[in-house]
This record gives C-alpha cells, structure tokens and sequence, in this order.
C-alpha cells in the first residue's frame, strides 16, 4: 500500500468523525464521507499515482497539491475509485494559467468551474448526459463536481467568505458537472471540436456563471431558435458581456432536432451565433447598465466572443421540452475554458 | 448503556498548508522628498482617479521628484514578474489601489 503522509484525526466512530470534518472547516457545508487510509490508497491506485506525486500547483496562494490529498478530497465527495481520472484531469486543467485558477475562485463575479465530460468514460461511469442534466439523481455527475469543490476549499484555500468573495454565487458551486449527449446526437462532441479525437475521453473546465434557460417551444427553424438564444447570450446584465471569452450553449434533443433536420452542424451554429451576437451600442446600454471606466473609443458593434469557436456547442438534456442553455462566462479573457485528456 | 469503543478510527487531514516563508519588510524611507514612486492601478473602474488625485498631493505636499504611473492589464491576475521587476528598478517606493 501506498504510503501516505496526511496528519491522521481521531474519532470514536463515523458519526463523530462527520461532525469532527464540519468543526475543522472541512467540508462544504454538508456532511463529508470520513476518508480512511485504506479507502484513498484505493483511489490512488485508480488513477495510477503514488501519494506524493505532484498534481498541481496554486502559485498565487503558494500551494502545492498531492495526488493524495484529491483522493482524500475526492473519498470526502462520495466518489467511486473510478472517478479519479476525471477528477484527476479537472484538476489539472484547472491548473492551466489559461484557466486562471486563483482569479476565478476570489471574484466577487461568484463563477464556478463547470466540467464537461467527453467520451468513452462518460458512458462507462454512467454520467448523465440527458433528463435534468444540471439536476441531482447521477453519483459521477454529483460527486466528480462536489470534489473539485472540496479541493478547492481543502487543498486551494478558497474558504468561502474568507477566499472566496463571490458576492451571489451560485448553486453549482456546490457541484457542477456534466457529459455530453454524445450516442444521441450526429454531431461532432465538444472535446473532438477542441482538439481531441472523437474516441479519447476529455474534461474541459470553465470558470462558468449559473445557466440560464432559453424556452422556444414554437421555433422549428435553426435560425428562430438561435435568436432566442443569441438574445440570452447579448443579455446586458451578464458580467462578461462584451468582454469576450467563452459561451457554452446546450441544445436539448427538441431543439437540435430541428436544427439537424435542416442539415445544421455546429459549424453553422457557431457562425451564426457569432453574428447575431454582434453588440451595437444600444444593446449594451439597455437596462441601465454603465461601463466600469470610460469606453470612448469602443468600436461598435462589438462581437460578444473573439471568434465563432468560442461558442462552445453540446448536445444535452432530457427528450421532451422546446429548451436549451446558455452558460455564460466569468470574465472573459481573464479565464478561458481549458480541455484535458482524461487518461485511463 | 454505554458502547465500549475499545480504538479510535483514523482519518485523513484534507487540507494542504500554504508554503510560506519568512521575509522581513523593505527598509521604510525617512522621507519622500526627492523620491520615485511608482502608482500601480489594479484596472478597476476607479483606481486610477484615486492615484492620479493622490499623484498630485505627493508632489505638493512631500515633494516627491517623480511619479512612475503603472497598471496592471487587468484585476483578475496578479501583477506580472515583469510588472512587478520594472517598477521595483525603477521606484523606491509604490503605492498600488483598488477602486470600484
């Protein structure tokens, strides 16, 4: 067995040691599955490290993160063993300086990282990628998410009200994990559209707001359901708008329905997103809302996201319903959406 | 009725300690007078009224011979290595402000 360095805390029994976690700041607000020796040597040997290999690093908070302290974290969650890999790879991804780790996690902005889950190991962990797909009811889908929340109280310093200044925040940061549709929908999945080959199993990470539903039950064009939802994205009270950065968009099966029966891939969603989201100046000053600083010499109209590709397009959600989901960004630029091989 | 617990269960510590190491504070200055002093704006919606304002008094009031004004690209990151290097050739002191 792997030899393992954590600081052992006694209790007489689970009970005393779920209530010891609460007292210790240890937990998310809900109780926490008390890690034992043998059970994190386990989910170590899942994801094929030892203890004390090197995972991660926060160097804005001088931290340096074990392989054993996630699986701590990830037994504390209610994981499987199985569910390392994924947890493994979020991580990582969310170390990438891309993903601005440390900024994200302090803003008063209150984002949360939403993980979306690619391939094969989305179907082998049975993740729910369809009927209420941001609800509870799926352990990999819950639990993956609670870890990483976990981790970045446990092992980040991102004690909440202390570290993290979100001044509303959101219920995904609890947990906020999904998979995409991948066996009910022809189109190319996420992680193939951001580099990956359509068979790897991938994570992508994204410093995301809460999502917000789009309702078009009578839309039966691409085009009219792509309004509804380009008017969403131009919301004028969304933080990121015009900032730039990435949009993630899921359509349920209605609505890609419809979108595919006219032959549209997300190629063409994209391209025509990144056009009717084009902010001109009335747009952005609707609802009252005023600049931070001075903006003299904006350009408009402004495109909401650099370029088409930052529409991020995924196929979710349950069978019945005219609705899709706009996730909007943190702060554009500043954190940009990250995918990562998940390995094993 | 009391349960016997004859040995404690044990459990894992989840939290990983800051490495921090022990650094002593710049010399503080006796006077500003004659001075560089770099203003870093976080990029805030206000940091910059508060440091220009506060440019001006420096230089009426503690006769400060010169002011570096510098920004950081944006609040959501810390200050660059770079940033941080430039100013700290460049200044003997700096005063850094947030302002929503």
């Amino acid at each position: 067995m792997t030899e393992l360095s954590s600081v052992r805390v006694e209790a007489d029994d689970v009970f005393e040691a779920i209530e010891l976690y609460f007292r210790n700041g240890w937990t998310d607000g809900l109780p926490v599955v008390p890690p034992t020796e043998s059970r994190v040597a386990e989910f170590l040997e899942a994801c094929g490290h030892s203890g004390g290999d090197i995972v991660g690093q926060v160097p804005e908070r001088r931290r340096t993160i074990t392989a054993e302290k996630l699986a701590i974290n990830a037994v504390m969650a209610g994981c499987l063993p199985e569910y390392m890999p994924v947890v493994l790879a979020a991580f990582q991804a969310m170390c990438d300086p891309e993903f601005n780790l440390h900024g994200s996690t302090v803003t008063t902005g209150g984002p949360a990282p939403l993980l979306i889950v690619n391939g094969p190991i989305a179907r082998r962990l049975g993740m729910n990628a369809g009927v209420s797909l941001f609800g509870p009811g799926w352990r990999p889908n819950a639990t993956i998410g609670r870890a990483i929340r976990l981790i970045l109280i446990n092992c980040c310093g991102t004690e909440p009200g202390v570290m993290d200044k979100a001044t509303i925040g959101h219920p995904g940061k609890y947990t906020y994990c999904i998979a995409e549709d991948e066996e009910n929908c022809p189109w190319e999945p996420l992680h193939a559209m951001r580099g990956f080959e359509a068979a790897d199993s991938a994570v992508t990470v994204f410093a995301a707001d809460a999502p917000k539903l789009v309702s078009n039950e009578g839309g039966t064009t691409p085009e009219a359901i792509l309004d509804t939802i380009a008017g969403t994205i131009k919301d004028p009270g969304a933080i990121s708008v015009p900032a730039t950065g990435d949009f993630l968009v899921v359509h349920s099966p209605q609505h890609r329905g419809h979108m595919i029966d006219h032959g549209w891939t997300k190629r063409d969603i994209q391209e025509y997103l990144f056009e009717k989201t084009k902010l001109v100046e009335e747009d952005y000053y609707r609802g009252g809302r005023r600049p931070m600083r001075a903006r003299t010499e904006r350009e408009w109209p402004v495109p909401t996201v650099e370029k088409p590709d930052d529409f991020m397009i995924m196929a979710g959600g349950g069978p019945a319903g005219g609705f899709s989901a706009v996730v909007t960004p943190w702060w554009g630029r500043v954190s940009r959406a990250v995918t990562r091989k998940i390995e094993g | 009725m009391t349960v016997e617990h004859p040995q404690k269960l044990a459990f894992l510590d989840p939290t990983v300690a800051p490495s921090l190491e022990a650094v002593s504070a710049a010399p503080r200055l006796e006077s500003l007078e004659g001075k560089v002093v770099g203003l870093l704006d976080n990029s805030k919606g206000a940091g910059r009224v508060i440091l220009d304002d506060l440019g001006v008094l420096l230089r009426e009031r503690y006769r400060v011979a010169e002011i570096v004004n510098a920004g950081k690209p944006t609040f959501g990151r810390v200050a660059a290595d770079a940033l941080v290097d430039d100013l700290v050739a460049r200044c003997d002191v700096v005063i850094t402000a947030l302002g929503d």
